[in-house]
């Protein structure tokens, strides 16, 4: 049972280690932006998540993402909900959102409420932004932050983690 | 280039997922079940039970077994419990996030049932509409009629003559005539010992001539005195006569303004048909009405609001209305039937419900909410009511009972203290009308028919209103029904009953004449009284007045001839420079 689950932690370390680009990263912080700025409780915001799981994207990265946005979403949302709330009572856009409306399962995404609607766009809107400006940063920090967690035993067991490994991420 | 899917992660998921999808469609009673008894137990706040929850999610189907609900008044009792309930949900109306049932059967519902534990988890105190109707009973019950008894005892000969003006107004004139003759008496006495005195002094003859002169010139002036002081004293008691008018005078003034008073206190007295038929049944209609509303605030406070639901963990903005695909609200129960069982008076009864229309957002519904309730066995009662939510404001409810042979026990009406009315034993009819107005304004009339009654009254006899027990019974004697009207007004926190009554306004009617004859029979008693006690006084203050006055006269016509005789004296005394110069 300890060894299954020593396994299991080797497989999501095993992520940061092997299989994880620079892009991966970004992407995952720009979808995790999307996701903790959307309220939740919605098939949206359930989509998004499933979405990070599915996407080959970095899954740490992406909730520690959704973590940080979803205190910026609290911030944001006097905005987002002018967003939303233009978007959805423009007129040209109305019988687009009743048909929406109006199909099966649609309505569960709660897209009609002007903060779902307004972090939507909002995180739409920023999305590669955000994807853009992570590339340099992550660049910059995941090395160094590597090298740190590196040099904690701990970390390099539990990835099963070796130093040619090491040198061929860096 | 790698795929951008990450298959290998994906695919077990996937099955993983839908694993979990199938668990959850055919093993997700237990949670339910638990969902269930959390969500019941906060609303009843009493324990609530479940065997067994059955689903079919793809048939839309849904199965509760065995379910009981204490009742949180009387722990020991289940609320309700029925064998099952069975639901059937519209699932086309789910995939736009729409909870509609589109028909839901309840079978085997019984209510006050003994429980084998105790269903208690809260103790909650009394609402405040509970402890108000309470009160009801005792507050019509306080306008009873001690104002009647009140008024029979004023006119008590004994209150009387603590009251009356008259007997006050001739002890006052007695008063002052015994001052007025004392006074009479202290002045005569003086006259009398001044003419002994000077009578003495003039035969005592003094030696010395001078001296004897002094004492007839102080004789002389002291004369002078107690003839004007006669005088004085004379024309005071001539003027009696007029004293003696205006006393009577004031004696009749009080009298005429006690036989309007002793009229006023005759008058004041009504059996108001009102005030006796709601001492008479005050608390038994508060019983009812209490029951009745105290389950309409249940179902206010208990009503599912959507609005109050938290929407989101960040409340800001809001939903804008699109129109669905489906036209019901987002909850609907569209027909819900019931069918149970009972007691009434230890006799069973069945009972069966059609509820129609339920939604926590009933404004977005094109019908109203609709509730029909039909018993058979012990009780032959209907019930139907309309909830009608569509619109802001204002809201109506309106509410039609019909109850017939409701078994009525031998029932006690009144205070025995005061008034008792003895109803035998019978079978009743009940219809009631009642609308409620923005679930808070009452309005509605219920009316109450029991036919083959006989009633009986008892009256205490140190009661003063005893004597009305034979009029009473007389009245009752032709009485073979019950009816009652009760209005019912005011708000469901402040209920006003009105209650109007046939048999009571017969009554009313009839102790109304008997007390007012009774009531003019004691009037002209005291009124006769009052004339001849002011006679009696007027007759008998004269009669000592004037005999004062005559006996006084006399005493100071006698003291006048004796001083007239002083005064002979002294001027047939020689005079005394006579002797002197001789």
């Amino acid at each position: 049972m300890v060894i299954y689950f020593i396994r299991a932690l080797r497989a999501i370390l095993s992520i940061f280690v092997e299989d994880c680009s620079i892009k991966q990263i970004s992407a995952a912080i720009a979808i995790g932006m999307m996701l903790g700025l959307m309220p939740k409780g919605n098939l949206l915001a359930t989509a998004i998540a499933i979405g990070i799981f599915a996407l080959r994207v970095n899954i740490g990265a992406a909730f520690l993402s959704a973590f940080a946005f979803s205190f910026a979403g609290a911030l944001t949302d006097g905005i987002a909900a002018g967003v939303g709330g233009y978007i959805l009572e423009h007129p040209s856009l109305h019988s687009t959102w009743q048909t929406l409306y109006a199909t099966p399962f649609v309505p569960w995404t709660n897209f009609n409420h002007v903060s779902v609607m307004g972090n939507l766009v909002l995180g739409i809107l920023f999305c590669y932004p955000i994807y853009r400006i992570s590339i340099p940063i992550v660049t910059y920090l995941k090395p160094i932050v590597t090298d740190r967690l590196f040099q904690y035993r701990v970390f390099r067991f539990l990835s099963g983690a070796d130093e040619p490994a090491k040198e061929e991420m860096a | 280039m790698k795929n951008i899917f990450r298959w290998n992660y994906v695919i077990p998921r996937l099955v993983v997922l839908t694993c979990l999808l199938l668990m959850l469609l055919y093993f997700s009673g237990p949670i339910l079940k638990w969902t269930l008894i959390a969500t019941g137990k906060s609303i009843t706040t009493a324990d609530v039970n479940i065997k067994e929850i059955k689903t079919d999610y793809l048939a839309g189907h849904l199965e509760l077994i065995e379910v009981r609900a204490a009742n949180p008044k009387k722990t020991n009792t289940d609320l309700f419990r029925f064998d099952k309930c069975s639901l059937d949900l519209n699932k086309n109306a789910l995939f736009y996030k729409k909870l509609v049932i589109e028909k839901a059967e309840i079978t085997g519902l019984q209510f006050d049932v003994e429980r084998s534990k105790d269903g208690n988890i809260d103790d909650t105190p009394l609402t405040l509409l509970e402890q108000q109707l309470k009160k009801i009973g005792e507050r019509i019950a306080d306008q009873n009629f001690l104002r009647v008894i009140k008024a029979f005892k004023e006119l008590s000969p004994e209150e009387l003559s603590k009251q009356l003006e008259t007997i006050q107004t001739a002890n006052q004139i007695a008063v002052e005539w015994d001052n007025r003759f004392q006074n009479y008496h202290g002045r005569i006495e003086w006259i009398k010992q001044q003419g002994q005195a000077i009578e003495t002094r003039i035969k005592s003859k003094d030696a010395n001539v001078l001296n004897r002169i002094d004492q007839y010139a102080q004789a002389a002036l002291e004369i002078d005195q107690v003839s004007n002081q006669i005088a004085l004293s004379i024309k005071e008691l001539d003027q009696i006569d007029e004293l003696i008018q205006i006393d009577i005078q004031r004696l009749d003034a009080a009298r005429k303004r006690d036989e309007q008073k002793i009229k006023d206190l005759a008058k004041l007295p009504e059996f108001s048909e009102q005030e006796l038929v709601q001492y008479l049944l005050g608390e038994e209609i508060a019983e009812k009405t209490l029951s009745a509303l105290s389950w309409y605030q249940w179902y206010q406070e208990h009503q599912f609001d959507v609005e109050d639901l938290p929407f989101y963990e960040r409340e800001v903005g809001c939903i804008v209305p699109l129109k669905s695909a489906v036209e019901e609200p987002s909850g609907l129960i569209k027909e819900l039937s019931i069918q149970g069982s009972g007691s009434h008076h230890d006799q069973p009864l069945e009972f069966a419900s059609v509820i129609k229309n339920v939604s926590p957002n009933p404004e977005s519904w094109i019908h109203p909410i609709a509730c029909s309730v039909r018993t058979s066995g012990a009780v032959n009662a209907s019930m139907h009511g309309t909830i009608d939510r569509r619109h802001d404001q204002p809201h109506t409810d309106q509410f039609v009972f019909s109850l017939g042979q409701l078994k009525q026990d031998s029932k006690q009406l009144g205070n025995p203290s005061e008034l008792l009315l003895q109803l035998s034993p019978g079978m009743g009819e009940l219809q009631a009308h009642l609308t409620v107005t923005d679930g808070k304004y009452l309005s509605g009339k219920v009316t109450y028919y029991q036919p083959n009654t006989s009633i009986g009254c008892a009256i205490p006899q140190d009661n003063p209103l005893a004597f009305l027990q034979p009029n009473i019974n007389q009245v009752l004697s032709s009485v073979n029904e019950l009816s009652f009207t009760v209005n019912v007004s005011g708000t469901s926190e402040n209920p006003q009953v009105k209650v109007d009554s046939q048999f009571a306004k017969e009554l009313a009617d009839r102790l109304k004449v008997a007390t007012q004859q009774q009531l003019f029979a004691l009037q002209q008693h005291s009124i006769q009284q009052l004339n001849q006690y002011a006679f009696n006084q007027s007759q008998e203050v004269q009669s000592a007045i004037l005999g004062n006055q005559q006996y006084y006269m006399n005493q100071v016509n006698l003291h006048q001839a004796q001083l007239k005789q002083v005064q002979q004296l002294i001027a047939s005394l020689k005079d005394p420079l006579r002797g002197l110069f001789k």
